[in-house]
């Protein structure tokens, strides 16, 4: 784990808080590759705004995957505001889709072929619950999870005392 | 082809498509050396079980990747593997088996050939990739192989 971010971060990145966001840090370092991912999350948001609280579910077990600490926190904050109750976030970070309604624990096990390793299997039990564009929104947002997640971590930005922000 | 799962861009064109142009633009980076991003890939793929390889290049490919990628089994000491992609490869191999263990000599390694925005696209890409591959498999929907 990075003791230290393992690329420059710029002034602007630091929210008053302190708080690191991902944006800028590589707007300032790679600009062309932080617009297509800045129009990216806008498209993808667009996708995933009829169904916040399957989405927030989902990124909360994914945040478990990638081992993103302020991704853990912060998603957390988004799925309680997205609807999702407590005792719903602490079951999905334990349980995986146990206990959930059909719909939502399919969107939960559809995203788990995403995360998982081995990644994959036969999606045909949840596709027909969920339906095409759902079930693909389900499954291109945690993709976008585990990249983003994942590339916090290895850039370094989420040492101790220094929590990231993906926007 | 496009890289996004087929089922993706035909329940979602206008993100699909935004998804295609930022895997395109990261893979395609002068940043990194030609082919190096695809070469993660194809990698990527193979820790992940994908028996089909990956979708297929995302960028243009260069003459050379179809060698690249016939060395990939022996990544670490074959010479058709240069040290530019060999230290990308280590650096994405961690990254997709525990990002969290990745340290700071694999990060330095990387840095030391394509500096700091070569680094950092090199991430991004790497996450791209793993994501991409892990869509294609969650959705059945494997693509053409690694040298299409």
């Amino acid at each position: 784990m990075a003791t230290v971010a393992r690329v420059p971060v710029p002034p602007e990145a630091r929210d008053a808080d302190g708080v690191v966001m991902m944006g800028p840090v590589l707007a300032a370092l790679v600009p062309e590759v932080a617009a297509l991912r800045t129009a990216f999350f806008a498209e993808l948001t667009e996708v995933l705004a009829p169904e916040p609280a399957v989405h927030e579910l989902n990124r909360l077990a994914t945040a478990e995957l990638t081992g993103c600490r302020y991704c853990r926190n912060v998603r957390r904050r988004d799925a309680i505001e997205a609807g999702v109750g407590e005792e719903d976030v602490a079951r999905v970070r334990t349980a995986g889709a146990e206990g959930f309604d059909d719909r939502t624990a399919a969107a939960i096990r559809l995203g788990a072929r995403v995360r998982d390793v081995p990644a994959g299997g036969d999606p045909s039990s949840e596709l027909p619950v969920l339906g095409e564009a759902l079930g693909t929104a389900v499954v291109a947002a945690v993709a976008r999870a585990v990249a983003d997640g994942k590339a916090i971590v290895a850039l370094g930005l989420e040492p101790e005392a220094m929590p990231v922000r993906v926007v | 082809m496009a890289p996004v799962p087929a089922r993706v861009a035909a329940a979602h064109p206008a993100m699909a498509a935004a998804w295609d142009a930022y895997l395109r633009g990261v893979f395609a980076h002068p940043a990194l050396p030609a082919g190096t991003l695809d070469l993660c890939l194809v990698r990527i793929a193979g820790l992940l079980g994908d028996a089909d390889g990956g979708p297929g290049p995302v960028a243009p490919a260069p003459a050379d990747l179809t060698d690249r990628v016939a060395a990939l089994p022996a990544w670490t000491t074959d010479p058709r593997i240069g040290p530019v992609d060999r230290a990308c490869l280590a650096l994405a191999e961690q990254f997709v088996l525990d990002a969290q263990a990745l340290d700071d000599a694999t990060t330095e390694a990387v840095r030391a050939v394509v500096g700091d925005r070569g680094l950092a696209v090199l991430v991004i890409g790497v996450g791209l990739a793993e994501g991409l591959v892990r869509a294609g498999l969650a959705l059945g929907d494997g693509g053409t192989g690694p040298v299409a």
